[in-house]
Protein backbone atom coordinates (compact mmCIF):
# COMPACT_ATOMS: atom_id res chain seq x y z
CA UNK A 1 0.00 0.00 0.00
CA UNK A 2 2.91 2.33 0.81
CA UNK A 3 4.45 1.86 -2.65
CA UNK A 4 1.10 2.46 -4.35
CA UNK A 5 0.59 5.73 -2.44
CA UNK A 6 4.11 6.87 -3.28
CA UNK A 7 3.73 6.03 -6.95
CA UNK A 8 0.32 7.71 -7.16
CA UNK A 9 1.81 10.92 -5.73
CA UNK A 10 4.76 10.71 -8.12
CA UNK A 11 2.44 10.18 -11.07
CA UNK A 12 0.74 13.46 -10.16
CA UNK A 13 4.11 15.19 -10.01
CA UNK A 14 3.78 15.58 -6.24
CA UNK A 15 7.27 15.61 -4.76
CA UNK A 16 5.90 14.38 -1.40
CA UNK A 17 5.90 10.97 -3.06
CA UNK A 18 9.61 11.31 -3.57
CA UNK A 19 10.09 12.45 0.05
CA UNK A 20 8.26 9.37 1.35
CA UNK A 21 10.26 6.99 -0.82
CA UNK A 22 13.51 8.68 0.15
CA UNK A 23 12.71 8.54 3.86
CA UNK A 24 11.92 4.85 3.72
CA UNK A 25 14.49 3.51 1.28
CA UNK A 26 17.53 5.84 1.27
CA UNK A 27 19.49 4.10 4.04
CA UNK A 28 18.58 0.63 2.79
CA UNK A 29 19.75 1.41 -0.75
CA UNK A 30 22.92 3.07 0.49
CA UNK A 31 23.74 0.14 2.78
CA UNK A 32 23.16 -2.29 -0.07
CA UNK A 33 25.45 -0.30 -2.40
CA UNK A 34 28.14 0.14 0.25
CA UNK A 35 28.22 -3.57 1.08
CA UNK A 36 28.13 -4.48 -2.59
CA UNK A 37 30.86 -2.10 -3.76
CA UNK A 38 32.97 -1.94 -0.59
CA UNK A 39 33.64 1.74 -1.27
CA UNK A 40 31.83 4.69 0.28
CA UNK A 41 32.67 7.01 -2.63
CA UNK A 42 31.33 4.54 -5.21
CA UNK A 43 28.25 3.85 -3.09
CA UNK A 44 27.51 7.59 -2.87
CA UNK A 45 27.76 8.04 -6.65
CA UNK A 46 25.50 5.07 -7.34
CA UNK A 47 23.07 6.11 -4.60
CA UNK A 48 22.70 9.52 -6.22
CA UNK A 49 22.14 7.91 -9.61
CA UNK A 50 19.44 5.62 -8.17
CA UNK A 51 17.39 8.43 -6.65
CA UNK A 52 17.81 10.66 -9.70
CA UNK A 53 16.31 7.79 -11.70
CA UNK A 54 13.44 7.60 -9.24
CA UNK A 55 12.72 11.31 -9.71
CA UNK A 56 12.86 11.02 -13.50
CA UNK A 57 11.25 7.64 -14.12
CA UNK A 58 9.09 7.28 -10.98
CA UNK A 59 6.16 9.32 -12.39
CA UNK A 60 5.99 6.92 -15.35
CA UNK A 61 5.99 3.70 -13.29
CA UNK A 62 2.75 1.78 -12.93
CA UNK A 63 1.16 2.46 -9.55
CA UNK A 64 1.07 -1.28 -8.79
CA UNK A 65 4.84 -1.65 -9.29
CA UNK A 66 7.01 -3.00 -6.48
CA UNK A 67 8.95 0.19 -5.76
CA UNK A 68 11.40 -1.44 -3.33
CA UNK A 69 12.36 -4.12 -5.86
CA UNK A 70 12.58 -1.48 -8.59
CA UNK A 71 14.97 0.67 -6.53
CA UNK A 72 17.20 -2.28 -5.69
CA UNK A 73 17.22 -3.28 -9.36
CA UNK A 74 18.27 0.24 -10.43
CA UNK A 75 20.98 0.32 -7.74
CA UNK A 76 22.25 -3.14 -8.62
CA UNK A 77 22.31 -2.39 -12.38
CA UNK A 78 24.12 0.89 -11.72
CA UNK A 79 26.73 -1.01 -9.73
CA UNK A 80 27.26 -3.57 -12.50
CA UNK A 81 27.58 -0.84 -15.14
CA UNK A 82 30.11 0.90 -12.94
CA UNK A 83 31.99 -2.33 -12.27
CA UNK A 84 32.20 -3.13 -15.97
CA UNK A 85 33.49 0.32 -16.88
CA UNK A 86 35.94 0.68 -14.00
CA UNK A 87 36.98 -2.98 -13.70
CA UNK A 88 36.53 -2.75 -9.94
CA UNK A 89 35.96 -6.49 -9.66
CA UNK A 90 39.57 -6.90 -8.68
CA UNK A 91 39.29 -4.49 -5.74
CA UNK A 92 39.97 -5.94 -2.33
CA UNK A 93 36.58 -5.67 -0.65
CA UNK A 94 38.08 -6.08 2.81
CA UNK A 95 39.71 -2.67 2.53
CA UNK A 96 36.58 -0.68 3.32
CA UNK A 97 34.84 -2.89 5.87
CA UNK A 98 35.52 -0.25 8.51
CA UNK A 99 32.70 1.83 6.95
CA UNK A 100 30.09 -0.55 8.30
CA UNK A 101 28.26 0.26 11.53
CA UNK A 102 29.13 -3.07 13.18
CA UNK A 103 32.79 -2.17 12.76
CA UNK A 104 32.18 1.22 14.31
CA UNK A 105 31.10 -0.27 17.61
CA UNK A 106 27.41 0.46 17.10
CA UNK A 107 26.35 -3.08 17.95
CA UNK A 108 24.26 -3.81 21.05
CA UNK A 109 27.28 -5.09 23.01
CA UNK A 110 31.00 -5.54 22.27
CA UNK A 111 30.45 -9.27 21.62
CA UNK A 112 27.48 -8.61 19.36
CA UNK A 113 29.43 -5.92 17.55
CA UNK A 114 32.33 -8.33 17.05
CA UNK A 115 30.03 -11.03 15.70
CA UNK A 116 28.46 -8.60 13.24
CA UNK A 117 31.91 -7.39 12.27
CA UNK A 118 32.97 -10.98 11.48
CA UNK A 119 29.81 -11.38 9.44
CA UNK A 120 30.53 -8.19 7.47
CA UNK A 121 34.05 -9.42 6.73
CA UNK A 122 32.88 -12.85 5.66
CA UNK A 123 30.21 -11.28 3.46
CA UNK A 124 32.77 -8.96 1.89
CA UNK A 125 34.96 -11.93 0.92
CA UNK A 126 32.20 -13.72 -0.99
CA UNK A 127 31.91 -13.46 -4.75
CA UNK A 128 29.91 -10.51 -6.03
CA UNK A 129 26.97 -12.70 -7.09
CA UNK A 130 26.79 -14.50 -3.73
CA UNK A 131 27.08 -11.21 -1.90
CA UNK A 132 24.30 -9.49 -3.81
CA UNK A 133 21.98 -12.47 -3.26
CA UNK A 134 22.60 -12.52 0.48
CA UNK A 135 22.32 -8.75 0.73
CA UNK A 136 18.95 -8.73 -1.01
CA UNK A 137 17.48 -11.84 0.59
CA UNK A 138 19.26 -11.95 3.92
CA UNK A 139 20.06 -8.38 4.91
CA UNK A 140 17.26 -6.48 3.14
CA UNK A 141 14.63 -9.17 3.61
CA UNK A 142 13.32 -9.26 0.04
CA UNK A 143 11.24 -12.32 -0.82
CA UNK A 144 12.44 -14.91 -3.34
CA UNK A 145 10.00 -13.40 -5.85
CA UNK A 146 11.37 -9.89 -5.30
CA UNK A 147 14.98 -11.06 -5.57
CA UNK A 148 14.04 -12.87 -8.78
CA UNK A 149 12.58 -9.63 -10.13
CA UNK A 150 15.67 -7.62 -9.17
CA UNK A 151 18.11 -10.14 -10.67
CA UNK A 152 15.86 -11.07 -13.61
CA UNK A 153 16.02 -14.77 -12.73
CA UNK A 154 13.51 -17.56 -12.13
CA UNK A 155 12.42 -17.98 -8.51
CA UNK A 156 13.63 -21.59 -8.51
CA UNK A 157 17.07 -20.43 -9.57
CA UNK A 158 17.09 -17.78 -6.85
CA UNK A 159 16.22 -20.40 -4.17
CA UNK A 160 19.08 -22.63 -5.29
CA UNK A 161 21.57 -19.80 -5.50
CA UNK A 162 20.59 -18.39 -2.12
CA UNK A 163 21.06 -21.80 -0.57
CA UNK A 164 24.53 -22.15 -2.11
CA UNK A 165 25.50 -18.61 -1.13
CA UNK A 166 24.42 -19.27 2.48
CA UNK A 167 26.58 -22.39 2.53
CA UNK A 168 29.59 -20.45 1.26
CA UNK A 169 29.01 -17.73 3.86
CA UNK A 170 28.90 -20.37 6.59
CA UNK A 171 32.19 -21.80 5.26
CA UNK A 172 33.76 -18.35 5.27
CA UNK A 173 32.70 -17.82 8.89
CA UNK A 174 34.03 -21.27 9.87
CA UNK A 175 37.33 -20.40 8.21
CA UNK A 176 37.53 -17.19 10.24
CA UNK A 177 36.78 -19.07 13.46
CA UNK A 178 39.56 -21.60 12.74
CA UNK A 179 42.07 -18.82 12.05
CA UNK A 180 41.13 -17.06 15.30
CA UNK A 181 41.36 -20.26 17.38
CA UNK A 182 44.75 -21.15 15.83
CA UNK A 183 46.16 -17.72 16.61
CA UNK A 184 44.78 -17.93 20.18
CA UNK A 185 46.45 -21.35 20.71
CA UNK A 186 49.80 -20.13 19.31
CA UNK A 187 49.72 -17.21 21.79
CA UNK B 1 16.72 -23.52 14.69
CA UNK B 2 19.08 -24.81 11.99
CA UNK B 3 22.48 -23.37 11.28
CA UNK B 4 21.20 -21.83 8.05
CA UNK B 5 18.31 -20.10 9.82
CA UNK B 6 20.66 -18.73 12.46
CA UNK B 7 22.86 -17.35 9.75
CA UNK B 8 19.91 -15.68 8.06
CA UNK B 9 18.82 -14.19 11.38
CA UNK B 10 22.32 -12.80 11.88
CA UNK B 11 22.28 -11.25 8.41
CA UNK B 12 18.95 -9.57 9.21
CA UNK B 13 20.57 -8.00 12.27
CA UNK B 14 23.18 -6.15 10.24
CA UNK B 15 22.37 -2.50 10.86
CA UNK B 16 21.50 0.09 8.24
CA UNK B 17 24.39 2.30 7.18
CA UNK B 18 23.95 5.98 7.92
CA UNK B 19 24.45 8.47 5.13
CA UNK B 20 26.43 11.62 5.63
CA UNK B 21 23.65 14.10 6.50
CA UNK B 22 24.96 16.88 4.25
CA UNK B 23 25.27 14.51 1.29
CA UNK B 24 21.83 13.05 2.00
CA UNK B 25 20.19 16.50 2.06
CA UNK B 26 22.00 17.51 -1.15
CA UNK B 27 20.89 14.44 -3.11
CA UNK B 28 17.36 14.73 -1.74
CA UNK B 29 17.01 18.37 -2.80
CA UNK B 30 18.61 17.81 -6.21
CA UNK B 31 16.51 14.77 -7.09
CA UNK B 32 13.30 16.26 -5.67
CA UNK B 33 13.52 19.17 -8.11
CA UNK B 34 13.41 16.70 -11.00
CA UNK B 35 10.04 15.20 -10.13
CA UNK B 36 7.57 16.13 -12.87
CA UNK B 37 3.96 15.23 -13.48
CA UNK B 38 3.58 12.42 -15.99
CA UNK B 39 2.85 13.87 -19.44
CA UNK B 40 -0.47 12.89 -20.98
CA UNK B 41 0.37 10.28 -23.61
CA UNK B 42 0.35 11.81 -27.11
CA UNK B 43 -0.68 8.75 -29.16
CA UNK B 44 -4.36 8.43 -28.06
CA UNK B 45 -4.97 12.14 -28.67
CA UNK B 46 -3.40 11.94 -32.12
CA UNK B 47 -5.51 8.87 -32.99
CA UNK B 48 -8.69 10.66 -31.88
CA UNK B 49 -7.84 13.75 -33.94
CA UNK B 50 -7.21 11.55 -36.98
CA UNK B 51 -10.53 9.72 -36.56
CA UNK B 52 -12.47 13.00 -36.26
CA UNK B 53 -10.76 14.33 -39.40
CA UNK B 54 -11.65 11.19 -41.37
CA UNK B 55 -15.30 11.30 -40.26
CA UNK B 56 -15.59 14.98 -41.15
CA UNK B 57 -14.02 14.36 -44.57
CA UNK B 58 -16.33 11.42 -45.32
CA UNK B 59 -19.35 13.48 -44.22
CA UNK B 60 -18.31 16.32 -46.47
CA UNK B 61 -17.70 13.87 -49.40
CA UNK B 62 -21.15 12.30 -48.95
CA UNK B 63 -22.80 15.70 -48.81
CA UNK B 64 -20.91 16.88 -51.91
CA UNK B 65 -21.76 13.71 -53.90
CA UNK B 66 -25.45 13.80 -53.00
CA UNK B 67 -25.55 17.49 -54.06
CA UNK B 68 -24.38 16.48 -57.59
CA UNK B 69 -27.49 14.35 -58.15
CA UNK B 70 -30.01 16.83 -56.84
Amino acid sequence: MFDRDVLTLLEQGDSRGFDLAYARYAERIFGFLLRLSGSRAVAEDLFQHTFMRLAEVGPRLRVDSDLRAWLFAVARNAFHSYARSACVRSLDMRADVEHFPASQGLGASPDAGLALDELERALARLSESDRELLLLFGVEGLSHAEVAAVLELEQVTVRKRVSRARARLAEALDGDARVVSKSTVSE
Amino acid sequence: MTEVDELLARLRKLPAVALDSEFEALVHARARRRVRRRQAPFAPLAALALAVTVVLYLGWALHFTSALYR
